[in-house]
């Protein structure tokens, strides 16, 4: 997986729960968890703008992009 | 109202398949028995009747001679003209015969068992699913291969039979049977099998939006 989610760290660091946060930004726990464990196929603009609000973070600190070792052999 | 219907429609059809699906597996049994016993324990003779008919393209009913020495009755049923033949397969080809015979029968009983399934799913409301779509795939080339097999087996009775088969006052003829209309509809069943799996796709996208 070539992008990481930090939503977990943020998590963390804002000391707020999976389901909390869910309720908060207006999704299903198991969704918010399919993002979290990184299974999402893909994040709604409005879903992202959501959780940073609540979080008060920027979208860079829940995602990161990981180069993959073949694209740097490269 | 439709909705009800439909369901109904459904339902039979799943009802009907599980009674085809069955009755099509002791069928083949039936007739492989029939197809191994016949060489095994010597019994392949016109009053056994564990010999295999023949179909060819006759006008009138009698007797036909095979490999000369032969005499073999010729009979019309609907339409056709039956030869029971007194082992008409040489042993040294019993076993390709058998194989053939036991793939077309496969060929056949699958397609029947996917289009089960696929009938189970929608009665599950759960039909676009992956599996789905390679069940479609199946059906699609087993339609192509029981046809190609049919055409295959029309060439060897064309070639090994007929030139061994006389009658006395017509002319015995077999043709290659392949109908294309099922060739065409397997490739159609292909082209909505991969629709369908570019769907399953969507669909799995779409649950993994978040």
């Amino acid at each position: 997986m070539q992008i990481r989610i930090n939503l977990d760290v943020m998590m963390a660091r804002r000391k707020i729960s999976l389901g909390e946060l869910a309720g908060r930004v207006g999704i299903t726990q198991a969704n918010l968890s399919i993002l979290k464990t990184e299974k999402a196929r893909a994040v709604r603009f409005s879903t992202l703008e959501a959780i940073c609000q609540e979080l008060d973070c920027q979208p860079g600190d829940i995602l990161e992009f990981v180069p993959n070792e073949k694209n740097d052999n490269k | 109202m439709a909705k009800i219907e439909n369901r109904k429609i459904v339902a039979t059809a799943d009802i009907t398949l599980r009674i085809i699906f069955y009755l099509f597996i002791l069928g083949t049994t039936f007739f492989m028995g029939k197809m191994l016993m016949g060489p095994i324990l010597g019994l392949a003779d016109h009053s056994s009747g564990l010999s295999t008919p023949m179909e060819f393209s006759v006008s009138e009913q009698g007797t036909a001679t095979f490999d000369a020495d032969n005499v073999v009755p010729v009979k019309i049923v609907r339409g056709r003209g039956i030869v029971q033949i007194n082992r008409p397969v040489p042993a040294v080809l019993m076993i390709p015969f058998f194989l053939l015979n036991l793939i077309f029968s496969g060929l056949i009983l699958w397609v029947v068992y996917s289009l089960w399934k696929i009938v189970q799913s929608v009665r599950q409301k759960n039909p676009f699913t992956t599996i789905n779509g390679k069940r479609l795939r199946i059906i699609a080339f087993s339609m192509v291969g029981i046809e190609l097999i049919r055409g295959l087996a029309d060439l060897t009775k064309m070639l090994y039979l007929e030139p061994r088969l006389h009658f006395e006052t017509i002319l015995i003829r077999s043709d290659i049977s392949i109908s294309f209309h099922v060739i065409i509809a397997g490739l159609v069943i292909l082209v909505i099998a991969e629709a369908f799996r570019i769907g399953v796709e969507i669909k799995d996208e779409q649950e993994f939006t978040v």
